[in-house]
């Protein structure tokens, strides 16, 4: 059988005032895939991963399939309720809720009931939330506040939460970012072990090439808001131009 | 005499919470400055005037009925103009919610003065709560330790519902970052809608509550909505908590103003929330040294 690609980005263009951010992107996502997506700062990484999960203010020119069904233009909610999560090169969790609140507050976007006014039906969502926490490696934190814990540990938090809404497609921005480096590989190991047990589709942007190296199936170098290369580890890292305006910088 | 100045003020403390904690929740949400919820409070005060006059005179069940009922069409009130109006203005600029809101006090304004005129009215207090109960060798006004019951009870409520229920983690979460709870698929315009009911109701139950303690007026929302703010200011923007202390804080102070220095007793409390938004913006400074 062969099967439609989860995701569809066709001709996405963005620009902010006379600059443009995304000039005519295409991109097609496999189910399944790990997809990490490179380049120079300004590239246009992070503006597309916005679009894709709706989150573009003033929206963007060109067309989003998920699953077949356009999204483009469709709200932060709906995309998220449809099976996209992500999360932030600055992690994001609720700071002032403690770290067992903020997986429950995950947890409700799941079926109905979150404006429920009973603590039995809080209560029911203990288990779930404990068990999420041990899964990202947090239970021990469970009544800290998110503000306490360390920047490591938030991103777990926010991994797990987005975990928790059930994504079938997940966007991490700079997974690891701001970590040391044996932090980033273990970071990403859990991460990617939990995407793959639950055949999650995902888009990685990330600096660090290692981890890009490691755990991508399929690389797409941006430069100048556009599709500069696409290919597998092996073909990137055998790109000339690649190398010259990208990984070149490096050595 | 202090003592039941202080319990005067603890009073007109826990009523300026009930306002304020409604005022400061929307807020927090929403981030709109709610002009006309003073007003809302000054339809809850004129409702529960109208509905008790429905009842036996006097009797306490029409009185907390006539409350109820007041504070409840007071947050469909609410309720309506949020789903209405505010909905279309939450992108909008800070000046454009101003306007709305303020032209929701000048509608009520107006309909309140065509529903009961221009003077002052009256609901009488239940005779159940008329009188004093002696305490210690003090008087205390019977009604003025039940209201202030009566508000510790919503606030125990308050507490119960934000603590231990998924819509209070929901509001928790909504007010450290309204942005995140619709990335986790919430619906943010149910979480609105609702704080909006809820505030109303609170600012409605409020009006109500407090009606046979003093006179009702047409110009009840701009002395409410003023204390109110401050109220707000001097707690924190969008935090509970503190508008219940600022609140209590207030009333007492109120209330002890009145017996020493009659004059000075709102400047006082102008002084103290200059006083706090100085010692905060200092706060601030230093952090960012």
């Amino acid at each position: 059988m062969s099967e439609t690609p989860l995701l569809v980005a066709r001709n996405i263009h963005k620009t902010y005032g006379r600059f443009v951010a995304l000039a005519g992107v295409d991109m097609a996502l496999a189910r399944g895939e790990r997809r990490a997506l490179i380049g120079p700062n300004g590239a246009g990484k992070t503006t597309l991963v916005s679009v894709i999960g709706g989150q573009q203010p003033g929206g963007a020119g060109g067309t989003v399939l998920f699953d077949g069904r356009d999204i483009s233009g469709a709200t932060p909610q709906a995309i998220a309720r449809l099976g996209i999560g992500r999360t932030f090169q600055i992690s994001r969790t609720f700071r002032k809720l403690t770290v067992l609140e903020n997986m429950l507050a995950a947890l409700l976007g799941n079926g109905g009931g979150a404006f429920a006014l009973s603590a039995r039906r809080l209560r029911e969502l203990r288990a779930p939330a404990l068990a999420m926490l041990r899964e990202v490696g947090l239970a021990e934190f469970a009544r800290e506040p998110a503000e306490a814990i360390s920047h490591g540990d938030r991103k777990r938090l926010e991994f797990g939460m987005v975990l928790a809404t059930r994504p079938r497609l997940l966007l991490l921005d700079e997974p690891t970012a701001g970590m040391g480096l044996a932090e980033r590989s273990a970071l990403m190991e859990m991460m990617v072990r939990h995407i793959a047990e639950r055949d999650i589709t995902l888009l990685f942007v990330e600096h660090d090439i290692d981890i890009v190296f490691r755990f991508a199936d399929v690389i797409t170098v941006m430069a100048r808001g556009k599709v500069f290369a696409e290919g597998t580890p092996a073909e990137i890292a055998a790109d000339r131009a690649v190398q010259d305006i990208y990984l070149g910088a490096r050595h | 005499m202090v003592a039941v100045q202080i319990v005067n003020g603890l009073m007109e403390g826990m009523m300026l919470f009930l306002i304020a904690s409604g005022l400061t929740l929307i807020f927090g949400i929403t981030r709109i400055v709610n002009f006309a919820h003073g007003s809302l409070y000054m339809l809850g005060a004129f409702l529960t005037y109208q509905l008790v006059s429905h009842f036996a005179p006097g009797s306490l069940g029409g009185f907390a009925a006539s409350v109820l009922l007041a504070a409840l069409a007071v947050a469909a009130l609410g309720t309506l103009f949020e789903i209405l109006v505010l909905r279309r203005i939450y992108g909008a600029d800070d000046l454009m919610q101003l306007i709305i809101t303020v032209a929701l006090v000048l509608v009520l304004r107006d309909v309140v003065q065509m529903a009961w005129g221009r003077n002052d009215v009256v609901v009488q207090m239940p005779d159940a709560l008329a009188g004093a109960l002696r305490i210690g060798g003090s008087y205390f006004p019977v009604f003025q330790l039940a209201i202030f019951g009566a508000g510790l009870a919503v606030l125990a409520v308050m507490v119960a519902v934000i603590r231990y229920t998924r819509a209070g983690i929901l509001l928790r979460a909504a007010t450290d970052d309204r942005g995140m709870v619709a990335l986790l698929g919430i619906n943010q315009a149910r979480i609105f809608t609702a704080v909006f009911a809820v505030g109303s109701f609170l600012a409605g139950l409020a009006g109500g509550l407090a009606s046979p303690f003093g006179n009702i007026n047409y110009l009840l929302d701009t002395t409410v909505i003023v204390t109110a703010f401050i109220v707000v200011v001097i707690g924190g923007l969008g935090n509970l908590y503190g508008a219940l202390a600022a609140a209590l804080a207030v009333g007492v102070l109120k209330g002890l103003g009145v017996l020493y220095y009659p004059r000075l007793s709102m400047v006082l409390i102008f002084l103290i929330m200059a006083g706090v938004l100085v010692v905060r913006s200092l706060g601030r400074q230093t952090v960012g040294k």
